[in-house]
């Protein structure tokens, strides 16, 4: 309608402007000829054609005057000067320098086709800036007015759904009214995502119940044609509603995009394999290629504690080729206090990523296995900076008195001050003999330990 | 030797007619720019043009221009203005006037101006 | 002695001393001026000031060459007022004055030359 509106002013200031243009020209004419103008010689006839030619010239009003110069021509053929301005103004006029748009000239001294594009790509510029704004703003609207409808359905379908999965008798009337809400498209879509975001907290017979009435309603065909979908989002947004509704008819689909490209899709893929196989939830580790990111890491163990899931021995992945998989089963067996992994454990301490050995060493501070500490005294002087590091707050976490000595040697012969403190709060957190050997060095005069173990000693700074 | 004059003020014209008759030299007179082009379409013998610069009915400049590329192109041509014009003066060497002499003019200075340029012209 | 405004020195210098014409050309002048004086003061009443400045601008040779210099700066104003449209105002009384005077002249030389 607005199209129609704005066409609509365009016609009539085009028309005005013609009617303009004629009325100028009606101004500008010559006055009716009388009987007796008609008499006059045909001097004063070519002097007056000259005079209007030339005032017509003067106001670029090139038609009007070529007109008058070619009726001084016609009454003086031999003379020079209207011959010269009718060839003058017939050049002007042929020359493509104006822009003729039938009703209006307009002479800009350019290429005639070059103004007329000009001007093509002004109104089409104009006319699409317009259509494109109504549509905005109409779309805009729509949107608003569909969101709201949409938060009603979403508040209306819940309390039916929690009427329908809490009441105590069968109520028919309640599910001929969902049955008529999953006949439509759109409603199918806000009933599924309701059901989903019910499913996160319902459990046993409630949510057995849901369930069944997913099943019912043949809501699984949808989110099974999603995870059947080319596209990655429809996808993983399938995998997501079969793994909350634990249905199972997508899981090849799903073991194919544990190793997607797609890391959104790959990390629901992973997150529906542990909801719906909690026999082997973590299986896909086994054969996971790529990266585990720390966020897939992180999305994993929030579903294993949220969800109450089974846990797996970790252990089992520790020799895993994949090196996030390692870290993730030793961050894993750290927080689950998975201990009896230890012999397995001790061979990380020679894997040939610092990471790793550096994880390992963590996890034996972390649970405090003291039968570690002779090995991680072993492999100190070949480690990394970071990993001596951790090895010396590995022995802080586990005091015991056999690696006093060492720690003693650590704070002697390491110039790092950093090392030289994480080795004094160790000797610190041995107890009676940790507090005596640090004394003692405290008044040494052999090396300046003042400083480092005044800081160590010091009990504002914990 | 025919001199073309073309000048629209009466008194000037009569008075340039008359000093250059004075001279020995055959004037021809024009009122405007469109007389002078008349003129010279059909009389080829004439051998200077002594223009105004404003004149109705095809200015000064536009005759220059025309007498260059529509007739003789060598044809002496001098044209008479006045004072505090420069830039149009300017304007009409570049078209192709060979002289210029300020009004009021001194009859001695305009009969030597001619009298040169005719010189000039004949070598 | 008469004093007279105008001064014939230009022309005669023009025509070589030729009493006929000067004759003619002060006889042109005062057939012409008048006439042209009164287009002057129709225009300015039509407020048409360029063509105003146009017809300024021709009516100063014949001031020229009657000698008339004192009504130099007269002309050179109406042209200049006319032409860049400011002072509108001063206009009627410059042309009064530019009348005034030129129809005096043209009474002189109609007695001194039996016009």
């Amino acid at each position: 309608m607005n199209r129609c509106i704005i066409q609509g002013r365009f016609i009539f200031l085009i028309t005005i402007i013609f009617f303009l243009q004629h009325y100028s020209s009606i101004v500008f004419a010559q006055p009716e000829k009388s009987l007796s103008e008609k008499s006059e010689s045909s001097e004063k006839r070519y002097e007056r054609a000259i005079l209007w030619g030339e005032r017509f010239y003067q106001l670029h009003l090139n038609t009007l005057a070529l007109k008058q110069f070619d009726k001084a021509h016609k009454i003086k053929p031999g003379a020079y000067f209207p011959t010269y301005r009718s060839n003058q103004l017939k050049i002007k006029l042929h020359q493509p320098k104006n822009t003729n748009l039938g009703f209006m000239v307009f002479d800009f001294n350019k290429p005639g086709i070059l103004i007329s594009a000009l001007i093509l790509v002004i109104l089409f510029s104009f006319t699409s800036m317009v259509t494109a704004l109504t549509i905005v703003l109409v779309n805009r609207n729509h949107m608003i007015l569909a969101e709201k409808r949409k938060q009603h359905l979403r508040e209306e379908y819940q309390t039916m759904l929690v009427n329908f999965l809490f009441a105590k008798d069968i109520n028919e009337e309640l599910i001929q009214k969902i049955r008529r809400i999953a006949s439509t498209n759109i409603n199918r879509r806000i009933l599924i995502d309701q059901m989903i975001d019910l499913s996160i907290t319902l459990t046993g017979l409630e949510k057995e119940r849901l369930k069944e009435l997913y099943l019912a309603l043949k809501l699984d065909q949808d989110s099974n044609k999603k995870a059947l979908a080319k596209k990655w989002h429809i996808k993983a947004k399938g995998f997501r509603e079969l793994a909350f509704m634990n249905i199972h008819s997508a899981n090849s689909e799903i073991i194919n995009c544990l190793s997607s490209k797609n890391d959104v899709l790959r990390m629901e893929a992973q997150f529906a394999m542990v909801r719906l196989n909690p026999d082997n939830s973590f299986g896909f580790l086994d054969f996971l290629q790529k990266r585990f990111t720390l966020w897939e890491q992180l999305n994993v163990y929030e579903t294993i504690t949220f969800h109450h899931l089974e846990l797996p021995n970790f252990e089992k992945w520790l020799q895993s080729d994949n090196d996030s998989v390692v870290m993730f089963s030793l961050r894993m067996i750290s927080v689950f206090k998975q201990i009896s992994a230890y012999n397995s454990m001790l061979s990380l301490l020679e894997h040939t990523n610092p990471e790793i050995r550096n994880q390992t060493i963590q996890v034996f501070g972390n649970l405090k296995i003291i039968e570690s500490l002779p090995h991680l005294k072993r492999i100190y002087k070949n480690e990394t900076y970071s990993n001596c590091m951790t090895i010396v707050s590995a022995m802080g976490k586990m005091p015991d008195n056999s690696m006093l000595s060492f720690l003693k040697l650590v704070l002697d012969k390491e110039d790092d001050v950093q090392l030289q403190i994480e080795a004094a709060k160790a000797i610190n957190k041995m107890g009676e003999e940790g507090s005596v050997a640090l004394t003692k060095l405290l008044n040494s005069d052999y090396k300046n330990y003042q400083i480092i173990i005044k800081h160590v000693l010091d009990k504002r700074i914990s | 030797m025919k001199i073309l004059v073309c000048e629209d003020d009466t008194m000037t014209l009569k008075a340039l007619e008359h000093r250059l008759k004075k001279e020995g030299y055959t004037v021809i007179t024009a009122a405007d720019g469109k007389k002078a082009a008349e003129i010279l379409s059909t009389d080829t013998d004439i051998d200077l043009l002594l223009t105004d610069l404003h004149m109705p009915m095809l200015g000064g400049l536009e005759l220059i221009s025309l007498v260059r590329s529509n007739f003789k192109s060598n044809l002496p041509i001098i044209m008479l203005t006045r004072v505090g014009l420069e830039e149009t003066v300017l304007h009409a060497f570049e078209l192709g006037a060979d002289d210029y002499i300020t009004k009021p003019f001194n009859p001695d200075e305009l009969a030597l101006r001619i009298k040169r340029l005719l010189i000039k012209n004949k070598v | 002695m008469n004093i007279r405004w105008y001064d014939l020195a230009y022309l005669d210098e023009i025509s070589g001393g030729d009493k006929d014409f000067i004759l003619d050309m002060i006889q042109t002048f005062v057939s012409n001026a008048p006439d042209e004086l009164n287009d002057l003061k129709n225009i300015a009443k039509n407020s048409e000031w360029s063509r105003l400045g146009e017809s300024a601008h021709k009516f100063a040779p014949g001031l020229q060459f009657l000698g008339l210099t004192s009504l130099r700066p007269v002309i050179n104003q109406l042209e200049e007022f006319a032409f860049e449209q400011k002072k509108l105002e001063l206009i009627p009384d410059l042309i009064a004055k530019l009348e005034s005077q030129c129809l005096q002249v043209i009474d002189e030389l109609k007695k001194d030359f039996n016009i």
